[in-house]
């Protein structure tokens, strides 16, 4: 970790304390009671308590490249390094740290940047796109409570494409604490493909912070499955810094038992003719609870601006909660925004349309929450990856009622 | 599904009432179908066609008062939509249901399997239904492409109505009941769907076709037709009823019920 990495510390250390603990008196956190992970002592990981390699997803190694983090820390040598030096560079750009998210901030920001350990610098350049970089965030021997702050900013040179993809996952049977920070900053058309799968188990907590800042003409498509974990949240600050850039966010939440997740996209409108969509979805029964706030701001100069916000929602009894807050704040004139948001049951018109046609109600069940999830992954390439991505939620889907 | 016995009624209604909403739509509905015939069912809106149409094929939103239905010697009413499906029941909607997300080909392609599993016949693989689907497309002149859209998602209101026809060739029952498949239809599309419904047509199978115009059945002539007036056959006859009322309206046959 290079020297000047102590004083962004102390500089995060230092907003940490201004900015204060959020808790449910906060409008943006309102319906999220995050005392369990405030109340309780959680300690930092720490490096003695890395071991191995965690051993999900062995099967995607064929199809993409990977970089490990355990415990906040990249496994990252000299030899994979050079191994993946024909696109990326992993020394270059330390001091970028901090580019697309310091100026947004937030406690949970500041406490990452506060207590960082390792960080990676991924610096990808322009050339043909490669296979799916896979970047899983892991907690490993966690007895008591241990908390990560994994850091990632990836700087895409322009033109750059990427597809990414990141998980979180622990293993040790604590109770774990992911505090995640990623920065993204994409130079003038360049593109990425990014998918989020948080998969994590009861008694993980996830909190996945995104900054993302865009420069002409790039495009970043987010997908977001929220399957797993106790307490989560995603945070996604997008801005638009210069004209015609493309943001879109996917997302699918699938939410029951002692889940509950928050989900803020936020995207920063700061220049003209660009184009953003949000498509926030959820499925939640046996006392699931979410809330999805979307807020597009617009600013005076971003004429011919388009935003769109989309919440959909499928409750499957009457436990599970889900709140929807669409906001947009639009100080230009001549844009184009909408958004809106539906919550419901399985229509019941087109259960009964597919039962006759032969479909048990179970099976027209099925096919209409599987329809409805497999939005998450329209048009998803990622190759091999992607088609067991699609496999993945088809099963999720199956086992939603187990 | 075990065969019929030669002769045995496909169909039959007796005194049949049903509400929904807590409201009686069908007060009192007999009817007889025999494997090869053909019934129109004719009456103004809101007289229940939708209504029986909906119950026949087992919708739950729909309560059924009193009555009893039995089909191909089941009771009917004791049956699922599902089970009532796979038992050979077809229901062409009056207002086909869009299903964002769903091919038609996946659509299709498990609704028939599941039928013929409960047929105890073999699923059809891929390519097998592949190129079934696509001959029974050419005989109702639809687009190829329309296979790898979602359910009637976006589909013009013509393009729903050969939609339901397409099912019908594929799902191949033996009763079709076809609520308005006729209507906004342009002349072409009225051909097609009319030559689907003839080529489904045989003596073994059923049809009963709910209309408002004698154009349909200027293709398909029926053997019988019956006026449906605010939930009760008031009136049947046979092809040339239809006829009658396309000159005289319904008021005709109102005023010749009060005149008894
Ligand atoms: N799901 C429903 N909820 C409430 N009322 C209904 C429902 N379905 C039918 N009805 C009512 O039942 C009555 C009969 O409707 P139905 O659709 O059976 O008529 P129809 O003969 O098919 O008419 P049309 O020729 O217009 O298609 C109408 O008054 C209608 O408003
Ligand atoms: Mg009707």
């Amino acid at each position: 970790m290079p020297v000047d990495v102590i004083d962004y510390k102390k500089t995060r250390a230092g907003r940490l304390e201004q900015s204060g603990l959020p808790d449910t008196k906060t409008e943006r956190w309102r319906k999220f009671d995050i005392s369990a992970i405030t109340g309780g002592l959680f300690q930092e990981a720490h490096i003695s308590t890395l071991t191995k390699r965690p051993q999900d997803y062995r099967l995607w190694d064929q199809f993409c490249d990977r970089i490990d983090t355990v415990n906040g820390i990249p496994l990252l040598s000299e030899k994979r390094k050079a191994e993946l030096s024909d696109r990326f560079d992993f020394d270059r750009n330390l001091d970028r740290l901090g580019e697309a998210g310091d100026e947004r901030g937030s406690y949970f920001y500041d406490l990452n940047g506060s207590s960082l350990i390792d960080y990676t610098v991924l610096t990808v350049r322009k050339g043909p796109k490669g296979k799916p970089l896979y970047l899983p965030q892991h907690i490993e021997g966690a007895e008591n409570s241990i908390r990560t702050n994994p850091r990632l900013l990836v700087i895409l040179e322009p033109g750059a494409e990427l597809e990414l993809i990141q998980s979180f996952s622990s293993s040790g049977g604590g109770i774990v604490f992911h505090n995640s920070v990623t920065e993204i900053v994409m130079g003038a058309d360049s593109r990425i493909d990014h998918l989020v799968l948080q998969e994590e188990g009861d008694s993980a907590h996830v909190f996945n912070h995104l900054y993302i800042k865009q420069l002409t003409g790039s495009r970043y498509h987010g997908r977001n499955l929220i399957s797993g974990g106790n307490l989560s949240r995603n945070e996604y600050h997008i801005a638009l810094k210069e004209e015609n850039c493309e943001a879109e966010v996917d997302s699918l939440y699938l939410g029951k038992g002692e889940r509950n997740h928050n989900s803020d996209i936020t995207v920063y409108h700061d220049a003209p003719h660009c184009t953003s969509r949000t498509e926030s979805r959820a499925v939640a029964l046996d006392k699931g609870q979410g809330t999805f706030r979307g807020y597009a701001r617009i600013a005076r100069d971003a004429q011919k601006s388009d935003a769109v916000q989309q919440f959909k929602t499928i409750l499957l009894d009457d436990t599970a909660e889900i709140n929807m807050e669409p906001q947009l704040e639009i100080w230009a004139d001549d844009v184009k925004c909408s958004h809106g948001a539906t919550a419901g049951r399985l229509d019941p018109q087109q259960l009964f349309y597919l039962q006759t046609r032969g479909f048990t109600e179970e099976q027209a069940r099925k096919v209409l929450l599987e329809a409805f999830a497999s939005r998450l992954v329209d048009g998803l390439g990622m190759g091999e990856i992607g088609s067991l991505i699609r496999e993945k939620i088809s099963l999720l889907m199956e086992g939603l009622y187990e | 599904m075990k065969g019929m016995n030669k002769g045995e009624t496909m169909l039959e209604i007796k005194d049949l009432h049903a509400s929904v909403e807590g409201k009686e739509i069908l007060k009192g509905i007999s009817l007889k179908v025999n494997p090869g015939e053909v019934h129109a069912i004719m009456g103004p809106n809101g007289s229940g066609k939708s209504t029986l149409s909906q119950v026949l094929a087992g919708n739950p939103a729909y309560e059924v008062l009193s009555g009893e239905i039995r089909y191909r010697g089941e009771d009917l009413l004791e049956m699922e939509a599902f089970e009532r499906a796979r038992a050979g029941l077809f229901l062409g909607f009056q207002y086909p249901v869009e299903i964002p997300g769903v091919t038609n080909i996946y659509f299709l392609k498990n609704a028939l399997n599941a039928i013929r599993e409960s047929n105890g016949e073999a699923p059809l693989d891929a390519y097998e239904f592949n190129e079934y689907l696509l001959r029974r497309m050419d005989e109702v002149g639809m687009s190829h492409e329309l296979t790898r859209r979602a359910v009637n998602s976006g589909f013009s209101g013509g393009e729903k109505k050969r939609n339901e026809i397409l099912q019908l060739l594929v799902l191949n029952p033996r009763l079709a009941i076809l609520d308005e498949t006729d209507s906004g239809l342009d002349i072409d599309a009225l051909k097609t769907v009319a030559g689907g419904v003839e080529k489904f047509r045989s003596s073994e199978n059923g049809v009963i076709l709910v209309t408002h115009y004698q154009r349909l059945l200027d293709f398909i002539p029926p053997d019988f037709v019956h006026v449906l007036i605010d939930g009760k056959i008031v009136l049947s006859g046979d092809s040339k009823l239809a006829l009658e009322l396309e000159s005289k309206g319904y008021n005709w046959v109102k005023e010749e019920e009060y005149a008894g």
